[in-house]
């Protein structure tokens, strides 16, 4: 008895002292007395990471008294209305969940600020933050834009394979090495077995389809643009002929690939229609939800496929930033929303809430394993990722208009896999838009 | 002089802004600092170089001319039908109209489930009765894709037009032809067809606007793809002015030609409507 009122007085205190450690944490009391009460709004889209996020929102407003506004959009929605909120100077949000695709085309007309000072600012980025522990690829590749960092990232993405471990060993297949291997698995399975597949990846017209051929682009030989020049290179043979391999490739997904976004492509998958799904790591977790997924139990992940190139594989993602168009007093409660979402003492609250993991500490935490089992495979498509990085170059290009040239490129390819033009005459079309926009 | 005060607000100033904007390179990723009158060099763009923008106006065309014919002789089908019916009308009407109060994007978010060539409801009947997986969303059967969500969705607003006009229309002139020997079909196209025309007019034109205006069905159902199948004169507008090239000046040049094209509709209905009166 007296043991068991001595471990309750012992936890007692032990959890007393853990209150008074955060009331008493010098962060913690400092935003409280300068930004208590103050609501700030987060303009974000619907993403794993966005509800990861969420569901550590109430302990950030019992630590700051900040109370936390949420606008949640679709993803190209979202893109539009930061640029027109910012040229009407509204000030409406906040936080901005920036995809890193936009962030070059963000920083010409200053939609969000740089957070060097707020980082530098000892009062406002407490010891416990650490950023430093971000992996140095998504700080550079995922938040940050010539030089300069506009976001913090909350989800760092490469792209890898998944495939059916049950269909490959049913027939003695092996994950494919190269992507001419990977080319005729998935004229193998199309096909094999009623309502099967080869392959699922995203094909929808624009920048849906210039981001699923930009997956395999580099390893191919080809690129959009030349990224010490900033010369357009949709012409050239190396970008067209991956845009052929890619059209290739398609033939052998679903008849309607060419409305897939990542979600169809990914929701033909789980489904059991394909035998192969090339697409975002940050999304390889819906896969393994026996809830969602059919074939949960039978998916095995590997790094994308070598090209006659290399082995280029992608970076991208999603960080937090803050808007140019709110006064200093709001853009600082913004800041500490996202020191608390973001910092080392809670990314393993954030990560096992569904969150990706982008800190270098987490990603061999079995802990974090159990939750997210392709970390490994994830990590060693991040070596092919840096693989680019080493010829001078970024997955997405960094440049403003890289976007357009993305979009036209898209554009023209989704034409082609419409049977509507030919490779060639797409790409010379694409070609000369491409250089009156860079020309502009 | 207030209706005036709101007018000038919500139509005169935009419209001109719009007209404005057409004439600027304007551009949302650079600034509306950065923007310089350009003069006509976009509409010079759009007819000399954008390879989609006749593409775009002819199958705008196509889904106008067969959605608004479709859902005025399915309508006109309906209606006929409900005219004749004595009981239970009001409860067909009111499910009739379903399709008619659902929000477009939540209609063609369901279609895109139903059309799924994989596991989409209607290859799934079409399974059923022996019949082979039809590819809706693919090249070839997109926009009629498009167009049967649209003929769903709408055909409920033709009927509830056309059986208020076949409601209105008194009995005699009907029962005077009928004793002097007129046949069905003759009855309906020599009198039921002639003193409803006004309204069916309205309806026609009303459609003809609407349908000419498409953009949040097909948003959300094909983007205006795959390749450029379904890309309507509003898609294009917004791939040009809002998807990633951020051309508003471009954008708007195309919107002053959609105006353009429907202003006589418009004068037209204004007048119908005066007559009318």
């Amino acid at each position: 008895m007296l043991k068991r009122m001595g471990l309750i007085v012992v936890l007692a205190v032990a959890f007393a002292g853990l209150l008074f450690a955060q009331a008493t944490d010098p962060w913690s009391s400092y935003v409280k007395s300068q930004y208590g009460g103050t609501t700030i709004t987060i303009a974000g889209t619907g993403h794993t990471s966005t509800d990861a996020i969420r569901a550590m929102e109430k302990d950030f407003t019992n630590a700051t008294g900040i109370k936390v506004r949420w606008d949640i959009m679709e993803e190209g929605l979202l893109r539009q209305k930061l640029l027109m909120e910012h040229q009407s100077k509204t000030g409406t949000y906040d936080v901005l969940m920036i995809d890193a695709f936009n962030l070059a085309e963000y920083s010409p007309s200053g939609v969000a600020v740089s957070l060097k000072p707020l980082l530098d600012n000892a009062k406002l980025t407490p010891d416990w933050y650490n950023y430093s522990d971000i992996s140095a690829a998504f700080r550079n590749g995922v938040g940050g834009y010539n030089g300069t960092i506009y976001g913090i990232p909350i989800d760092g993405e490469t792209r890898f394979l998944g495939y059916r471990t049950d269909l490959f060993a049913k027939y003695g297949k092996q994950p494919p090495k190269t992507l001419d291997e990977m080319l005729q698995l998935a004229k193998f399975f199309n096909g094999k077995e009623p309502g099967l597949y080869g392959i699922a990846m995203r094909a929808q017209r624009g920048i849906h389809f210039a981001s699923g051929w930009m997956t395999l682009m580099y390893s191919l030989g080809g690129e959009f643009l030349d990224q010490k020049t900033w010369k357009p290179t949709c012409n050239t043979p190396g970008t067209i002929y991956s845009l052929k391999y890619y059209v290739d490739l398609l033939k052998n997904a679903p008849p309607d690939v060419g409305v897939y976004t990542h979600e169809e492509a990914i929701s033909a998958f789980m489904a059991g229609k394909t035998a192969m799904w090339l697409d975002a790591t940050a999304i390889a977790p819906w896969i393994l939800d026996k809830t969602k997924s059919k074939i949960a139990d039978k998916v095995a992940f590997a790094p994308p496929p070598a090209g006659p190139a290399g082995n280029f594989a992608a970076l991208a993602g999603w960080s937090l930033g803050i808007s140019s168009d709110v006064s200093k007093k709001q853009q600082e409660a913004a800041w500490a929303f996202i020191v608390w979402m973001t910092s080392e003492k809670n990314a393993k609250k954030y990560v096992l809430g569904g969150g990706t993991p982008v800190r270098k500490s987490l990603l061999n935490d079995p802990d974090v394993l159990k939750v997210h089992p392709y970390l490994p495979v994830m990590l060693e498509t991040l070596t092919d990722a840096d693989n680019l990085v080493k010829t001078g170059r970024t997955w997405i290009p960094a440049n403003p208009k890289a976007i357009k040239v993305l979009e036209i490129g898209g554009d023209f390819g989704s034409r082609v896999l419409a049977g509507e033009l030919t490779a060639e005459d797409a790409m010379n079309q694409a070609q000369k838009q491409c250089e009156a926009i860079m020309n502009e | 002089m207030p209706a005036a005060l709101v007018l000038a607000g919500v139509v005169i100033f935009p419209t001109i802004f719009l007209y404005y904007i057409s004439l600027t390179n304007y551009d949302l990723s650079v600034g509306w600092q950065a923007k310089k009158f350009v003069w006509l060099n976009n509409y010079i763009y759009l007819f000399t170089q954008d390879p989609l923008f006749w593409k775009s106006f002819l199958i705008t065309l196509i889904f106008v001319v067969s959605t608004v014919s479709f859902e005025f002789v399915l309508g006109m089908l309906v209606a006929l039908g409900l005219n004749r019916i004595r009981h239970g009308r009001r409860l067909l009407l009111s499910l009739i109209i379903i399709p008619m109060v659902c929000t477009p994007s939540i209609i063609a978010l369901m279609w895109k489930l139903m059309l799924n060539t994989e596991y989409g409801v209607l290859n799934f009947l079409l399974r059923l009765i022996g019949l082979s997986n039809v590819n809706w969303l693919g090249t070839n059967m997109a926009l009629p894709s498009v167009i049967l969500v649209d003929i769903w969705e709408w055909t409920p607003f033709m009927v509830l037009m056309l059986f208020a006009a076949l409601q209105s229309i008194p009995e005699e002139p009907m029962e005077a032809a009928r004793v002097d020997g007129a046949s069905g079909p003759q009855i309906f196209f020599f009198v039921t067809l002639p003193m409803m025309m006004r309204i069916a007019l309205i309806a026609i034109i009303l459609r003809l606007v609407d349908s000419f205006k498409i953009f949040d069905t097909i948003y959300a159902l094909t983007q205006g793809g795959p390749g450029s199948a379904t890309e309507v004169f509003s898609m294009r507008i917004f791939r040009i002015g809002f998807q990633h090239t951020n051309w508003i000046g471009r954008a708007s040049a195309y919107a002053v030609m959609i105006i353009l094209v429907l202003s006589p509709l418009f004068s037209k209905f204004t007048k119908l409507i005066k007559e009318e009166r």
